[in-house]
């Protein structure tokens, strides 16, 4: 039960766990348990007991408010290293099916919508982190090369000098958020906790401007956070809308908008 | 001690409960928002009740605890359900958490060996002499008793105090060195008592 100053931990494994180390002490006994298999069994062990001190503390119900804050502040932090997981609920984006391409901008969702495979959904938890994130640059792993694209497509967007990001509330529940950049043309929107639809319905994007509605691509709800760049070009003073549709798209908007982003 | 309700963490978390945090935990990793939330809901006080066993402070704690779950949120992706429960990963987020704001604030300064022996007479009270009001947990209570005067002080005054092994050593006169020593062998202790890992 002593301690053998001949241990490979050496002394410092309590103390370690217990966060009692000086930063340099620290920086030393990290270097020891690198190194040593018998020193890293120690410190696990110990950890775990130091958490049965931890789980020994009487709870407190923290304030509502700080409840409220810490969500809030979830919305524009981004997320280191974000991984893939299944996303067994995600079914695959249709790649055939009841689409009526309307128009040369139709066409082109279509083909972009089409080709997209199901592990664009992956996208999602990248994306989610660069939209989020305030600016800052993402060490994303990013699995599926069209995830990526999207991915990194967002990025440019976020990255540009006149990003600008502006959320939402989306009216039949959850959130969307646009980032757009003027200089690009482009925008892209992340939506969150929006409900899936029905089948024969999907969502729609539009750019809307004092002369009509553009359309900009329709998507599902797969998975809790989404990011879906928005095909066409963003002109000065567009808004961008989102409403339901019928599968496969509408060439104007047929019901009344859901979320409603104004750029200018 | 007499006839109080063990309210050890398996019955107060329970099985489904610690799974499906770990659950939780790798959706947030994905960007889940509202896993994020449930998880919060689930965890947050056993988080912000130590975070103030350690702080004391009301308003220090609940912007540590912010701190703690923003961290969570951005590095939830690292939580590797292989090496241990969600609950003990974020635990020892939040234990370090808070031990880093005692060190940073004013209240370790006040705490500095040097100028403040009285504060530390007193902290060393409320910390070493309520082992009833300061661990819950009847079986950790009992494993805390099996250990050494000397080792149960440290390792509490560690724990619960936040206090550096200069600082316990300062508190309650011994070298460093034995501090260090008392640590190991004091949290070995409790390890074998509580059957942790075995």
């Amino acid at each position: 039960m002593s301690s053998n100053p001949s241990d490979e931990a050496g002394p410092d494994s309590g103390a370690y766990v217990l966060h009692a180390l000086s930063d340099a002490e620290i920086a030393r006994f990290e270097a020891v348990l690198a190194g040593s298999e018998e020193a890293r069994s120690e410190v696990t062990g110990l950890a775990d007991t130091a958490v049965e001190l931890g789980l020994s503390v009487e709870p407190v119900a923290p304030p509502a408010a700080l409840r409220a804050r810490i969500l809030d502040g979830v919305a524009t932090t981004p997320q280191l290293e974000p991984v893939a997981v299944p996303v067994a609920s995600a079914g695959p984006e249709p790649t055939s099916g009841p689409w009526r391409p309307a128009g040369p901008v139709e066409q082109r969702v279509h083909r972009r919508w089409a080709s997209r495979p199901v592990s664009a959904v992956i996208a999602v938890a990248a994306a989610a982190a660069l939209i989020f994130g305030g600016g800052i640059a993402v060490n994303a792993v990013i699995q599926g090369q069209q995830a990526s694209a999207t991915a990194s497509q967002i990025g440019r967007i976020q990255a540009a000098a006149d990003s600008r990001r502006a959320t939402v509330a989306v009216s039949t529940g959850g959130t969307a958020t646009l980032i757009w950049s003027a200089s690009l043309k482009r925008s892209a929107i992340m939506v969150h906790g929006i409900d899936a639809l029905p089948g024969g319905k999907t969502y729609e994007l539009w750019y809307l401007d004092t002369s009509g509605a553009t359309p900009a691509g329709t998507f599902d709800a797969s998975g809790s956070t989404q990011g879906i760049v928005l095909t066409g070009d963003l002109k000065p003073g567009d808004t961008v809308g989102v409403t339901i549709e019928p599968t496969g798209g509408s060439a104007s908007p047929t019901t009344a908008p859901i979320a409603i982003v104004p750029t200018a | 001690m007499l006839a109080l309700v063990p309210r050890d963490l398996e019955g107060v978390d329970g099985s489904a409960a610690l799974s499906s945090n770990e659950e939780l935990l790798q959706r947030v990793a994905t960007g889940d928002r509202s896993a994020f939330a449930e998880l919060y809901d689930g965890t947050a006080p056993r988080v912000f009740g130590l975070v103030k066993r350690l702080l004391r402070d009301h308003a220090q704690s609940e912007e540590v605890t912010q701190e703690i779950f923003l961290e969570i949120w951005q590095t939830a992706a690292r939580y590797d359900p292989n090496k241990g429960g969600a609950m003990a990963w974020m635990l020892t987020m939040t234990h370090r958490r808070a031990v880093d704001r005692v060190r940073a604030s004013q209240a370790s300064r006040d705490r500095d060996v040097r100028i403040g022996i009285r504060d530390h007479a007193a902290a060393f009270d409320s910390v070493v002499e309520n082992v009833e009001v300061l661990i819950e947990s009847e079986r950790v209570k009992a494993a805390m008793m099996r250990l050494t005067e000397l080792q149960r002080q440290a390792v509490q005054l560690a724990y619960f105090g936040g206090y550096s092994h200069r600082e316990v050593s300062a508190m309650l006169s011994v070298p460093i060195g034995t501090v260090k020593t008392r640590l190991r062998d004091g949290m070995i202790r409790l390890r074998d008592e509580l059957g942790v890992g075995s």
